[in-house]
């Protein structure tokens, strides 16, 4: 089973301007579990494409949050569009701020850098995650195929598929 | 800009119940008001829409779907929510 231990880092300044080195558990309660993923065509749509000639976008590259909140994955709405994905449905979205809006519905495949296997997400929902600085939510139908502990403590995440 | 998959959403929701006897539990490919198949898995559906309509948007859909889909973090706007950093 493949698996992808990762401790994040990161730097602050100080009030004075020195730049000090953050502990992982701060970096990693700030950041949230992100990981570096690449948003693809899904599979199944990939292939028709190819089998009929046409051209399939490469995959696109940016960071994804994992949201054990969210029972289906969300894609950037920008990035689907670059990848010229078909719309295969329109959701309602629920909100607590305002009324509920519309959101359009993708097939796409995700793969975390680092982890040799992709994973379809047949139902990605759409949304404006650009900018938050992600491409992706990975909600619970991507970690139905995951394994992960999260290290709170020590600031690491470790998946495997 | 006309709403993606309208009218093969109305045709959706006028057949939905009918549906939900004859294919309990299958998802439907539904393109213009056309039923195009029904299938036991939404990645058949999808594969053979593309198959079909390549990349134009065709409606995939459990015939069973009721509910709104609830992201809480997007829906209550935290992604980014500091409490530590009040304005």
């Amino acid at each position: 089973m493949p698996v992808l231990h990762s401790q994040f880092s990161g730097e602050g300044k100080t009030k004075d301007g020195q730049v000090v080195k953050v502990a992982p558990a701060i970096v990693l309660v700030q950041r949230g579990p992100v990981f570096q993923v690449t948003i693809a065509v899904a599979d199944q749509v990939a292939a028709e494409l190819i089998k009929q000639g046409k051209t399939v976008q490469p995959a696109i590259s940016g960071l994804a949050l994992i949201d054990t909140g969210a029972s289906v994955t969300c894609v950037d709405d920008e990035t689907a569009q670059k990848l010229q994905l078909p719309i295969i449905d329109v959701v309602r979205m629920a909100s607590a701020s305002h009324a509920s809006h519309q959101a359009n519905v993708y097939p796409i495949k995700v793969t975390i850098t680092g982890l040799p296997i992709g994973i379809n997400a047949p139902r990605a929902v759409g949304a404006a995650l650009k900018t938050q600085g992600l491409i992706a939510l990975l909600g619970r139908d991507i970690l139905m195929h995951c394994t992960m502990h999260y290290n709170g403590v020590a600031g690491e995440i470790t998946l495997a598929i | 800009m006309a709403e993606p998959l309208a009218e093969e959403r109305k045709f959706f929701s006028e057949h939905q119940s009918e549906w939900k006897e004859a294919h309990a539990g299958k998802f439907v490919l539904v393109k213009g008001k056309e039923l195009v198949g029904t299938f036991n898995r939404a990645e058949d559906a999808i594969a053979e829409g593309a198959r079909r309509f390549g990349k134009e948007p065709f409606l995939v859909r459990s015939v069973d779907q009721e509910k709104d889909i609830y992201i809480p973090a997007l829906a209550l706007g935290i992604l980014n929510a500091r409490s530590s950093q009040p304005v």
